[in-house]
């Protein structure tokens, strides 16, 4: 992975794609980042533009976070997917067990408690994208 | 693409519409989905011209599809437009209206499937 990485932002609170937004364009200048309001338009865009990281909220209309997960890993057990993102659930769940169950799950790398912490993220992105590739 | 996709959970109906469709449409390649999750990335991977729904599956009902698919063709997030025929055993108007008034369903069927009847809509859609 290098500068150029693709995100994908999931999330259907407009200020805080908006605070995602500017946190990577900062971190990662050359970078792409794509929106999604739901979790719909999100499964969209991940099949048109394969996403390198995905961000991904698990409480929106029409279409949560779950059932993203859901298709991602029935793709990868019938091995219709090949590429595997690394997804981060940025969440307000509070139950500690139902963020364990997240945790736990196969499509996702790491989840991050809402309000974002964001040295949080950046050190979880500086560990998959080192600096000067 | 000349692409079907049949997504329905019981496997005998599945295979049964699958021969009944090869033998209308010999030219097409049939996918076969066992949940509307599969569905979704077949769908996504093969871009069919002609989707048959099930609308009533375990876990999730055909109606994850329709939502992902309109969300895509609104947003313009997705280039291509499959056709979907749903096959739904429908017990009431509002059931029937609220999946006709669908702007990506091109028919409802009921079920058991009149297969004289998807003759006809096959040949309609799939210019046979």
């Amino acid at each position: 992975m290098n500068n150029k990485i693709r995100f994908l932002i999931v999330e259907d609170d407009e200020m805080i794609r908006l605070i995602h937004k500017d946190f990577l364009g900062d971190l990662y200048p050359e970078c792409d980042i794509i929106e999604a309001e739901n979790g719909a338009q999100g499964i969209c865009h991940y099949f048109e533009s394969r996403p390198d990281i995905i961000l991904l909220d698990m409480m929106m209309p029409i279409m949560g976070g779950e059932a993203f997960l859901d298709i991602l890993e029935e793709g990868h057990q019938t091995n219709i997917l090949k590429d595997k993102p690394k997804i981060i659930v940025v969440t307000a769940i509070k139950d500690v067990k139902e963020l364990m169950s997240i945790g736990k799950r196969f499509a996702v790398e790491a989840v991050i408690s809402k309000p974002l912490v964001q040295t949080q993220l950046k050190s979880l992105l500086q560990d998959w994208i080192p600096k000067n590739e | 693409m000349n692409n079907i996709l049949i997504i329905e959970d019981e496997s005998v109906t599945r295979t049964m519409y699958t021969g009944f469709i090869q033998r209308i449409a010999p030219k097409f390649q049939i996918y076969e989905a066992g949940n509307v999750l599969e569905g979704i990335c077949l769908c996504f991977h093969k871009h069919p011209r002609l989707i048959l729904l099930d609308m009533i599956m375990p876990a999730y009902s055909g109606k994850l599809l329709i939502d992902i698919i309109e969300e895509g063709i609104k947003n313009r997030i997705i280039s291509f437009q499959p056709k979907i025929i749903v096959i739904s055993a429908i017990e009431t108007v509002e059931e029937l209206t609220a999946l006709t008034g669908r702007f990506s369903v091109t028919s409802v069927m009921p079920k058991p499937l009149p297969f004289d009847t998807l003759t006809e809509i096959l040949k309609l859609h799939l210019k046979l």
